[in-house]
């Protein structure tokens, strides 16, 4: 919304300037985007002609001499309307700066020096017209040397406005000189036009009768209308164009800107039909019938539906209500007579017609947010009394005013103890009551026999907002200013339940995660289907009905495409290493088809590249770096020690990862994650070096960290422990988890543990043989374990894994 | 064996002892080789502890000179002990110090350092301040329905109010009117329904709308927060929010309010720092005109807040004649912006390594 501070200044008699109405709007809650300073048209000012003749060397240019006031100068002019001698140009000096930041110079024009510019409109930026320059008509007014900000209606200062959708009131400037007289404590009288009695019919001059039949009053509360005949179409005179102009609207005619000018005026929107163009002797308000068609003034057909409000004339819809007129009853150039609207519409039902036929118009946008229909015969009558003016019309001396549903009084009790109770500010009622009548509330005393202060309230028309009492506080405060509200810190008083222990999980993951030397990514929640397959994952995703474009159309079911194409983006930008991490949520579709979908909150994990080593480039990364890292960061956020079991069917489970370098994480009996390198497929689809991948759903480790609660402490023992190592040549497929287990098995209660300490390949041992050396620490509770006793268990130990894995000892 | 015997061998170890020890002490180049030299004579088998343990056989004139030449002879060799273990000891200690300087230019040994997002950080700096004054933090589903995201909160049906959250719906979903959460009211709703006041609660979280330009993003970071008890006022709000803007942007931050309009509030108020970049309020000269973030306003528009509207304690079953409260809502990834002078969102979801491994 835009709005002329001249016009506020008229309107409200606060006359302060754009920056301090700008201020005070904002502060009011309207808020003021931005404050158009328009051209200052400095240098720029009105000259005669006093001779024209056409150039000597170019066609369709013309040397004028003009006059102003002070000296002559010759100009060069390409319009094709320069007036002859005695007509009033506007004239550019040297010097003047245009409003699209052309300065303007003495300039050689074909061999003849052109010293200054003969302005368009366009090129003042005052209106639309480019095909000429500007020739002011009539007598009197401006003479020459006048400067041109004097002599034309300039609308030097605009308000770019950014209007709540609960104030459709600040779409119109008497609404917006309203508020500004509230906020400079002067009263405010809006001009109140009277209208003519109404009557049933409005009798035309080729004899009709038109009458109005509302069909939808649930629709249309109020509609009413006039007719105006024998009006002269044309332009309009140049200030209301210009005006228009200035605040984003394009003059069409003066019948169709007289009333964009009161719509402006009143923020509610009027319809002009050509009343020669409408059929039978009245306009119905209707919905429309499924299949019924309109073209609208846009030129595009429309088909309706049974939720659209038309109104019709005796054959056929002739505007989408409220939203835009048809194009073949609209006013033209030759149009005679103009039939008048001004309504009342459902604000639902306008917004869902503008929506379904994706038409936002001035006319919709106010509707949708609710006009005022007690203002239908004030704005009536000032419509009529503009189109008289602009457009030459003599209306018919009465108007038609159907009015099936007026509006239910507002009437809002208002305790003023309770509204200084929620706002912390110490109001007195007298003041309450001055400002609410300075909004146009009407207010009045309840009865006295209420144990509590009260004040009946009811709410003007135009603020459909105000609906109950905490609306009227609010209008307190805004009316005092929100800078008066005072600050005090109240006491909190803390929940015995707190935060879930999630939180709490998720935020140690977090700090985990970043120890372990991992860079945090957050992705968008969008995926696409193609990025999916690039990824290997064949698992459902659910889908977005409206999505921003394919690349988007799906919610992720994995963090691994949003990582993998970090790590790929980063790697085409040179970073070639990197270890990211990420904590969020994966979306599965809901098991029933209409449920909710599964969320779940993942933490997932990705190496690119090459370890970081001390010095020097570093090994490939590989499963165990992944694998460490998930190990890591769940030991240190929980104190859980993850368990990798050897993927059995990689294949399916978790096709991105390698089938045979991939390993589940499991916490006590169920599986928590995975941990591998990525497939080789997924590699080179995404252009990678070696990579590894490892991801933990949260849920579970949050259920598990709750199961067990605090950990216990385990008392460290008094006696001795006795080492022994062994290092055992099995064959690659046997796992050092396996050997570990059986070793401490037959090792029997004395041997506290068992740790891999050393793990070689060598040719010379033969290709699938690897050697694993383990450290096992025997010990008793109570006594110091003597060598002996020691060195046959230990012997009982090996010789079980030599027997049961075929294993040699070293 | 005859009488003489035994002085005699007594002197000639003593005599033993006494010429060899020194050189014994000084060819021992480290601390083992020093105390195995001195085991020799004086450990519990050394040759003159023996001697000492014979004192009492020697015939009983000669016991008592015989006895004080032995202890003095062993306090000479102790003496002597100690102080080659102290010399060997310096020279170990000149040696320990006396190596090259360290080069601390090479890197830490530690694989490679790791961050939190910015905006991670910024939320959860936001989080803190608020668990700090007795906030619970709580969460919800990202995928909701219209019901929480909308109609509990007292969006009116088919209203220009849901203009600002263009919402992208999931398909399947009709029924429920499931889409994803275009604020993190929801859970304001959502807690509301399942606790009883008092309630001091905040709920950070992702949200999407369906925006995309250079300055939007699908999806962004939000933080609810919503306080409800007896008698809660526009000041406590007030005096949370300031609170708050001086915790994150330093004490004396000041807080404007402005009447705004939001349907879950009333009433509802838009929420401006002062500009902490140009810091206006410690400037005599006030607002930097040519600041680029806040366009010489010398205010940041920080967030959307006001007193929890009626409608939305009859939607959830709380009276509103008993509680009153206050919620407010902002946006998280802008402070992250602020903070490190990032200058499009769209970066803070790029996670090019480069940026967040600088931040």
């Amino acid at each position: 919304m835009r709005a002329s501070v001249r016009w506020l200044a008229e309107l409200s008699g606060v006359d302060v300037g754009g920056a301090e109405m700008a201020e005070r709007l904002t502060r009011a809650g309207i808020e003021v985007e931005r404050v158009h300073v328009r051209g200052r048209l400095e240098n720029i000012v009105i000259a005669y002609v006093r001779a024209v003749r056409p150039h000597p060397a170019r066609q369709r240019l013309s040397v004028v001499e003009v006059y102003d006031g002070t000296s002559s100068h010759t100009v060069v002019c390409g319009a094709p309307n320069v007036p002859p001698p005695g007509g009033r140009v506007v004239l550019a000096r040297p010097g003047a700066r245009l409003p699209s930041g052309l300065v303007i110079e003495v300039r050689d024009i074909g061999g003849v020096r052109s010293e200054g510019m003969l302005c368009s409109e366009s090129e003042l930026d005052l209106g639309p017209d480019a095909d000429g320059i500007i020739v002011i008509g009539g007598v009197g007014g401006a003479n020459p040397g006048t400067a041109a900000s004097d002599a034309l209606w300039v609308e030097t200062e605009v308000l770019e406005l950014s209007v709540t959708p609960n104030r459709p009131d600040a779409l119109g400037h008497v609404g917006l000189a309203r508020e500004l007289a509230v906020a400079f404590g002067v009263p405010f009288r809006p001009p109140r036009p009277e209208p003519p009695p109404p009557c049933e019919a409005l009798p035309a001059e080729d004899g009709r009768h038109w009458h109005v039949r509302i069909e939808a009053p649930e629709r249309c509360a109020r509609y009413a209308a006039a007719l105006v005949p024998n009006v002269r179409v044309g332009p309009s005179v140049d200030w209301l164009r210009y005006r228009l102009h200035a605040l984003g609207m394009r003059p069409i005619s003066n019948v169709v800107d007289a009333t964009n000018l009161v719509l402006l005026e009143w923020g509610h929107p009027i319809h002009a039909f050509d009343a020669d163009r409408l059929e039978g002797d009245g306009v119905v308000v209707r919905r429309a019938r499924p299949g019924e068609s309109l073209v609208t003034l846009d030129g595009v057909q429309r088909t309706l539906c049974d939720d659209d409000l038309v109104i019709a004339d005796g054959a056929r819809p002739v505007a989408l209500a409220g939203v835009m007129g048809g194009q073949d009853s609209g006013v033209t150039a030759s149009t005679r007579h103009v039939l008048l609207e001004v309504a009342w519409f459902d604000p639902r039902s306008i917004r869902r017609t503008a929506r379904r036929h994706a038409l936002h118009t001035e006319a919709s946008h106010r509707f949708e947010r609710g006009v005022d229909r007690t203002a239908v015969p004030v704005v009536l009558a000032r419509a009529l009394e503009r189109l008289t003016a602009m457009a030459s019309g003599r209306p018919v001396p009465s108007w038609i005013d159907a009015h099936p549903r007026p509006e239910p009084s507002r009437r809002i009790v208002l305790r003023p103890s309770r509204a200084r109770r929620l706002l912390g500010l110490d109001l007195d009622t007298g003041g309450m009551r001055d400002r609410l009548e300075a909004l146009g509330c009407t207010v009045q005393p309840a009865p006295v026999t209420a144990e509590e202060e009260r004040l009946e309230v009811t709410a003007p028309g135009w603020r459909p907002d105000l609906q109950r009492e905490v609306d009227l506080v609010e209008e307190l405060a805004r009316v005092e200013g929100y800078d008066r509200i005072p600050s005090s810190v109240p006491a909190v008083r803390p929940s015995a339940l707190g935060s879930p222990p999630r939180v709490r999980v998720e935020r140690r993951l977090l700090e985990a995660a970043a120890g372990v030397g991992l860079l945090e990514a957050i992705h968008l929640s969008f995926v696409s289907r193609r990025d999916l397959e690039r990824c290997r994952l064949a698992v459902p995703a659910v889908e977005l009905a409206n999505p921003l474009g394919e690349e988007q159309s799906l919610l992720r079911p994995s963090l691994l495409p949003g990582l993998v194409g970090a790590a790929a983006r980063a790697a085409r930008r040179q970073v070639e290493s990197v270890a990211f991490f990420e904590l969020g949520r994966t979306f599965q579709p809901a098991a029933e088809r209409s449920g909710a979908p599964v969320e779940r909150a993942i933490l997932a994990l990705l190496l690119h590249g090459r370890r970081g080593a001390w010095i020097g480039p570093g090994d490939p990364v590989d499963f165990h770096d992944a694998a460490g890292r998930l190990q890591a960061i769940v030991e240190t956020a929980v104190g859980a020690r993850l368990e990798l079991r050897l993927a059995e069917d990689a294949e399916h489970e978790v096709p991105f990862l390698h089938p045979r370098r991939a390993a589940g994480a499991w916490l006590d009996g169920s599986r928590v994650g995975w941990a591998g390198e990525l497939h080789p497929d997924l590699l080179r689809e995404w252009e990678l070096g070696a990579a590894a991948y490892a991801e933990l759903d949260v849920e579970e480790l949050v259920r598990w960290a709750e199961r067990r609660g605090t950990s216990r402490a385990t008392i460290p023992p008094r006696t001795p422990a006795v080492r022994r190592d062994v290092a055992l040549l099995v064959a690659e497929s046997v796992q050092a988890g396996q050997l570990a287990r059986a070793l401490r098995e037959a090792a029997g209660p004395l041997c506290e543990s068992v740790e891999p300490f050393d793990l070689f390949r060598d040719e010379r041992m033969g290709a699938d043989r690897k050697s694993l050396a383990f450290r096992l620490t025997y010990r008793h509770p109570e006594q110091t374990l003597t060598d002996l006793e020691v060195d046959a268990v230990h012997a009982r130990a090996v010789q079980a894994v030599v027997q049961a894995y075929g294993a040699v000892v070293r | 064996m005859r009488e003489g015997d035994p002085t005699r061998l007594f002197d000639e170890g003593l005599a033993r002892v006494e010429g060899e020890y020194e050189a014994a002490f000084a060819a021992a180049l480290d601390e083992p080789a020093l105390r195995a030299a001195a085991a020799r004579y004086i450990g519990p088998n050394g040759e003159l502890t023996q001697l000492l343990r014979q004192v009492g056989s020697l015939p009983a004139e000669s016991r008592r000179a015989y006895g004080a030449r032995a202890n003095t002879l062993r306090q000479r060799v102790e003496h002597a002990f100690e102080q080659a273990l102290a010399q060997l000891r310096e020279r170990e200690r000149r040696r320990a110090l006396d190596v090259a300087p360290v080069d601390p230019t090479l890197p830490g040994r530690w694989p490679r350092p790791g961050r939190l997002h910015p905006t991670r950080r910024a939320l959860l700096d936001v989080v803190d301040v608020f668990t700090s004054m007795g906030f619970d933090v709580a969460d919800g589903p990202e995928v909701d329905r219209a019901e929480y995201n909308f109609d509990r909160l007292g969006f009116p049906p088919d209203h220009p109010a849901t203009d600002m959250h263009d919402s992208f719906f999931v398909r399947g979903g009709e029924a429920d009117r499931l889409m994803l959460r275009t604020h993190t009211s929801t859970i304001q709703v959502r807690e509301m329904m399942r606790r009883r006041p008092p309630l001091a609660v905040v709920a950070p979280g992702v949200v999407y709308r369906r925006d995309d330009d250079a300055t939007h993003s699908p999806m962004f970071f939000q933080i609810e927060g919503f306080l409800v008890d007896r008698d809660v006022s526009m000041a406590d709000l007030r005096g949370v929010l300031t609170v708050f803007g001086e915790r994150l942007f330093g004490a004396g931050t000041p807080l404007r309010l402005r009447p705004s309009y939001f349907p879950f509030v009333e009433p509802g108020a838009e929420a401006d720092l002062g500009c902490t970049f140009c810091r206006p309020w410690e400037q005599p000269a006030g607002a930097r005109p040519d600041c680029r973030v806040c366009k010489g306003s010398g205010w940041l528009e920080i967030l959307g807040c006001g007193m929890i509207h009626p409608v939305v304690f009859e939607n959830v079953g709380i009276d509103p004649e008993t509680w009153t409260g206050f919620a407010f809502g902002m946006g998280i990834d802008r402070i992250a912006m602020l903070r490190h002078g990032i200058p499009s969102i769209r970066m803070l979801f790029d996670n090019d390594p480069r940026l967040l491994g600088s931040l």
